[in-house]
């Protein structure tokens, strides 16, 4: 490994004292002392961020009861607001806020430096300035009465190709359609997990993208990403189809079509699109929710495939404390194309395969501790490879996959929170990609990291995250591009950083 | 005669009787006596009219108002209100104010006297107002199903059956428009009411006074910082700041002033206007 | 209605009344009543008054000033504790219009501990020229009484002690000081001396209880007999 010269050393000092310097004019432009908060909900009702999060982006027990009734204060049916603007006069119920109370800006910046054991292609060492990283505008809020919307455009920089400023998620809820909170419809394209007791949008440790190319088959991964790795598709080999059963193939396909190992997938695509209905039953600690969510097939014509899922969570209140655990059964039929890659281009299976994921969580609150993690499991029908006598044998998959991801957040004191995670990632899917191959494809990740978090005001927070890969001295060789397998090339990556919304 | 005496009998019965209930009265009477000329009741103000359609306080309203409670509020203020809710460590580890713990008959946001319960439309009020910062306002709950919540939380603090009547604040005269003169004034009786030492010669929540301030649970509490309006808990409007001073907050560090404006309520709708001036 | 009906009618108001105030405490002409006095001590170390940290208006309060806790004299009395009769429901009369004296003096409660009957009142004094607030609590769980601020020197504020029990007071603004008032329903309670001695007079003969309470040590009850004329002797030592 090169060591950093004088230069590139002098330079990430440099970048670090530039970021601290930007972000000083914007602390006091939007600092806010004690109670007085920003963001929209927080302009809406009055009140700190505090209230419905742990700390901004997370969520409380309050703020997830407030999300599940559609943006309104859990246990009401406030959508019609006295202070909104009627629109065409006192008896239509049509109502609309003013902008600031439904309208918020999230902004995410930093400095990344991954440290790799082997310099690759196209991945460079140097500390990263992203700033910013990610935009997000929203717009939310409620219409009138229980009916209640969602917008949200997300701009990322490392990634403008596909977020070209388009509503990323766009949600529509009908709340509260039985007796109160019984039944809510939610329409659009929203995240599946949003409810689920390990929701992987609005983290403390927010994902740092993979550097990889999934245009060929295999992939090019050259950084593992760091994210909770139990969402991750775990599963090697596999594509999002359109290829024609059992014939080589010397087309690559497009940008999207190889399915990473370590990205979200299924349960927790980033955006699904969809209906869901979720409701509380028997009294107030049983949540259920029930959901179809489109996608396409991954055969060689691909066609409209619905998926759906079925999530229960349970909920119990104490002391200073909440304590919930939910399960969730996802199932996608068709979803993906095991391929393998023999040299002439890749090979497709004689079907696509039907994809099953399971998942447990939990979440204990007490004081201030949250603490989640959730255990996942995949697993795919065995691929049926005919004709060509090398591929039946060379070529074993292992059917089913796991993921565990836990987190620790605490409180310090009311600015400072320490945090810590651990994933792990048990693999499936091509185990080895060629005969001739020694080594395994598929490998195991883990990544352990630990982040502290200042919280100048509820609405900002500026982070230093260090992850350790603790795979990394494995040392695996790897033939998927590059002089080393993406799963123990990162040996640890540190990360400095604001996230602040207003 | 005979047919006038048993008229007379009864004549007598039922005036040695009213004579006797008279008597256990006698004390409460005299005191209301001494006490007319002067406004009595909550002072609210609030945009929503409470006084319609109030329901009936009874078992079933209670339960009702439980439910609500159950729905509502149990995330802030605790199962068994305690002020125990899941979330109260994250809206402050260690400074005031946390959610009120409901069960303990403490109450900050009054219309009466300093150690008294408040009134129904004290604690209705902060329900539909909430608390600037720490606590939603409920204006989106039908005014039916705030008042069963108000029943609710009555029915936690046994006082509230013995006491129906609390001693209410004396709320005499009412908001004299700002001006010059009544500033100054207001700036004079700040200064003689050593205001200033704890929410400091500015306003600014910074006097000597102010860094060891704790509340009744042993919470930090910093003094109000009077030049920001919008950030007071018990409303800046200024009868609501005439209330502040005349109640001052249970379970917190702000003591009842009213005993010093007795005789001079004038200059407390002074100090109201100087306090108001301070966020200009 | 007949008389006799009338009769019993009035009959009936009048006891209601005296039955709905049963609880109260009768005053009586105590004839040939007897006294219970004695010596409340402590025996073995006497615990260190902690040193106050004095954080605020040093001008009046001084930099630096000693707890009052612990008042122990040479022979072992023990200053500052309560004896009080628990119950008694009649004896000699007491002016419910007394007012019991409690000021704010260079930044500590004068006096530390007194006591009081329910429904007298508390006339609260401020002698320094800072801004004390003297907030009463009530109970054992503290519960707030009442909050007053003092802002001007030398105008006593009087409030009613409307429960019985033991009333802590403090002080916000300076968070050192510490006084109680020891509220009973009946006359009989008294403060101990320098000495430890104490006196309580003109009680009706008969057995009762008598709680030795101090703010620090704890309590204790005895059950004491006063005969008619006679002195019933009552010592109890703290500690070891």
């Amino acid at each position: 490994m090169k060591k950093a010269t004088f230069w590139q050393k002098a330079r990430c000092l440099a970048s670090s004292v530039l970021l601290a310097v930007l972000t000083i004019p914007i602390l006091f432009i939007t600092s806010v002392k004690e109670a007085e908060a920003v963001p929209s909900f927080a302009r809406k009702y009055d009140m700190s961020c505090n209230v419905c999060h742990t700390r901004q982006p997370r969520l409380n027990p309050y703020g997830q009861r407030f999300l599940e009734n559609g943006y309104q204060l859990p246990g009401t049916a406030d959508g019609g607001r006295k202070e909104k603007h009627l629109l065409g006069g006192e008896l239509n119920g049509a109502t609309l806020d003013s902008i600031s109370n439904y309208m918020a800006v999230r902004l995410r910046a930093d400095i990344q430096q991954g440290s790799l054991r082997e310099k690759v292609d196209g991945v460079s060492e140097d500390p990263d300035i992203i700033f910013p990283r990610t935009v997000n505008i929203f717009f939310a809020g409620t219409a009138t009465k229980d009916i209640s919307f969602f917008f949200e455009t997300e701009y990322d920089t490392q990634d403008p190709a596909e977020s070209a400023m388009i509503f990323e998620r766009s949600i529509l809820m009908f709340d509260n359609l039985f007796r109160p909170g019984n039944g809510t419809i939610k329409v659009g394209r929203f995240d599946p997990s949003s409810l689920y007791s390990f929701p992987t949008h609005r983290q403390q440790l927010n994902p740092i993208k993979p550097i990889a190319e999934t245009d060929a088959f295999p992939p090019a991964i050259n950084r593992i990403p760091v994210l909770p790795l139990a969402f991750s598709a775990k599963m090697f080999g596999l594509t999002t189809g359109g290829l024609a059963a059992g014939v080589a193939n010397a087309q690559p396909g497009t940008e999207g079509f190889a399915i990473l190992p370590f990205e979200p997938y299924l349960f927790n695509a980033p955006v699904q699109r969809g209906m869901s209905l979720h409701g509380r039953v028997l009294g107030n600690s049983l949540l259920y929710q029930v959901g179809l969510v489109q996608g396409m097939t991954a055969e060689e014509t691909p066609q409209t495939r619905w998926d759906t899922y079925v999530m229960l969570r349970y909920d119990i209140q104490g002391a200073f404390s909440n304590f919930q655990v939910s399960g969730f059964y996802y199932t996608a039929s068709k979803a993906a194309m095991p391929t393998v890659n023999m040299g002439a281009g890749p090979i497709a299976a004689d079907q696509a395969v039907d994809w099953n994921r399971y998942g447990l969580a939990a979440r204990w609150q007490h004081k201030s501790w949250d603490i989640y993690g959730t255990y996942i499991a995949d697993d795919i029908d065995k691929p049926v490879f005919s004709g060509g006598m090398a591929l039946g044998g060379a070529s074993t998959w292992e059917t089913d996959a796991s993921g565990i991801s836990i987190e620790a957040d605490y409180l310090l004191t009311d600015k400072w929170m320490l945090g810590a995670r651990y994933d792990a990632m048990s693999s499936g899917g091509l185990i080895k990609g060629m005969p001739a191959w020694d080594q395994e494809l598929n490998q195991d990740a883990s990544l352990l990291g630990v982040l502290a978090k200042y919280y100048p005001s509820p609405n900002i927070g500026l982070y230093g995250r260090y992850h350790h890969n603790l795979e990394s001295s494995a040392k695996l060789p790897t033939q998927m591009g590059g002089a080393e397998h993406p799963a123990t090339n990162l040996t640890s990556m540190i990360t400095f950083g604001v996230d602040m919304a207003f | 005669m005979k047919k006038y005496t048993r008229f007379i009998n009864s004549l007598s019965a039922a005036i040695v009787l009213s004579l006797v209930a008279g008597f256990i009265g006698v004390a409460q009477a005299a005191e209301t006596k001494a006490k007319a000329g002067v406004k009595k009741g909550p002072l609210m103000p609030i945009k929503v009219s409470p006084y319609k359609k109030r329901p009936a306080e009874n078992a079933k309203t209670v339960a009702a108002g439980r439910v609500i409670y159950e729905n509502a509020c149990i995330y802030c203020h605790g199962i068994e209100a305690k002020g125990d809710g899941p979330v109260a460590f994250y809206l402050s580890r260690d400074t005031a104010p946390r959610p009120r713990d409901l069960t303990s008959g403490v109450f900050k946001f009054r219309s009466t006297a300093s150690g008294e319960l408040p009134m129904d439309e004290d604690i209705f009020r902060t329900i539909t107002r909430g608390v600037t910062g720490f606590m939603p306002g409920f204006e989106g709950m039908p005014p039916a199903d705030r008042w069963k919540l108000v029943y609710y939380i009555k029915s936690l603090v046994p006082d509230f059956k013995e006491i129906t009547d609390p001693e209410t604040i004396k709320m005499v005269g009412s908001t004299i428009p700002s001006s010059a003169v009544s500033i100054r004034r207001g700036y004079e009786v700040y200064q003689e009411f050593k205001c200033w030492e704890c929410h400091g010669g500015g306003g600014r929540g910074d006097g000597k006074k102010a860094p060891d301030l704790k509340d009744d649970w042993g919470f930090r509490l910093p003094p109000r910082d009077l030049t920001r309006l919008n950030s007071f808990k018990n409303g800046s409007e200024p009868a609501d700041l005439y209330r502040t001073v005349m109640a001052g907050f249970d379970g917190g560090a702000m003591p009842s002033y009213a005993d010093f404006f007795e005789g001079s309520e004038k200059d407390a709708w002074h100090l109201v206007n100087y306090i108001r001036s301070l966020s200009e | 209605m007949s008389n006799k009906k009338l009769m019993i009618c009035i009959g009936a108001a009048a006891v209601l009344i005296m039955a709905s105030n049963a609880n109260a405490y009768k005053a009586i002409d105590v004839v040939n009543g007897g006294s219970i006095s004695g010596k409340i001590s402590f025996k073995g170390t006497v615990p260190a008054n902690p040193k106050l940290e004095i954080t605020k208006d040093k001008e009046i309060c001084g930099s630096s000033l000693t707890a009052d806790y612990y008042i122990v004299d040479g022979s072992g009395g023990l200053k500052n504790a309560v004896v009080a009769i628990e119950k008694i429901d009649q004896g000699k009369a007491y002016e419910k219009k007394d007012i019991i004296a409690f000021d704010n003096k260079k930044c500590m409660f004068v006096p530390h501990v007194t006591t009081a009957v329910k429904g007298q009142k508390l006339g609260i004094n401020n002698s320094d020229p800072v801004l004390h607030n003297t907030h009463l609590y009530h109970g054992k769980k503290l519960k707030t009484m009442y909050n007053i601020a003092l802002p001007l020197q030398d105008r006593v504020i009087k409030k009613p002690l409307r429960k019985d029990g033991v009333v802590t007071v403090k002080c916000d603004a300076h968070e050192w000081m510490l006084g109680y008032v020891y509220v009973v329903k009946h006359p009989y309670s008294v403060v101990t001396a320098a000495d430890g001695g104490f006196t309580l007079s003109d009680v009706p003969a008969g057995s009762y209880k008598v709680k030795v309470w101090h703010e620090k040590l704890g309590e204790t009850t005895q059950n004491v007999t006063v005969v008619a004329g006679g002195t019933a002797t009552l010592n109890h030592s703290f500690g070891k």
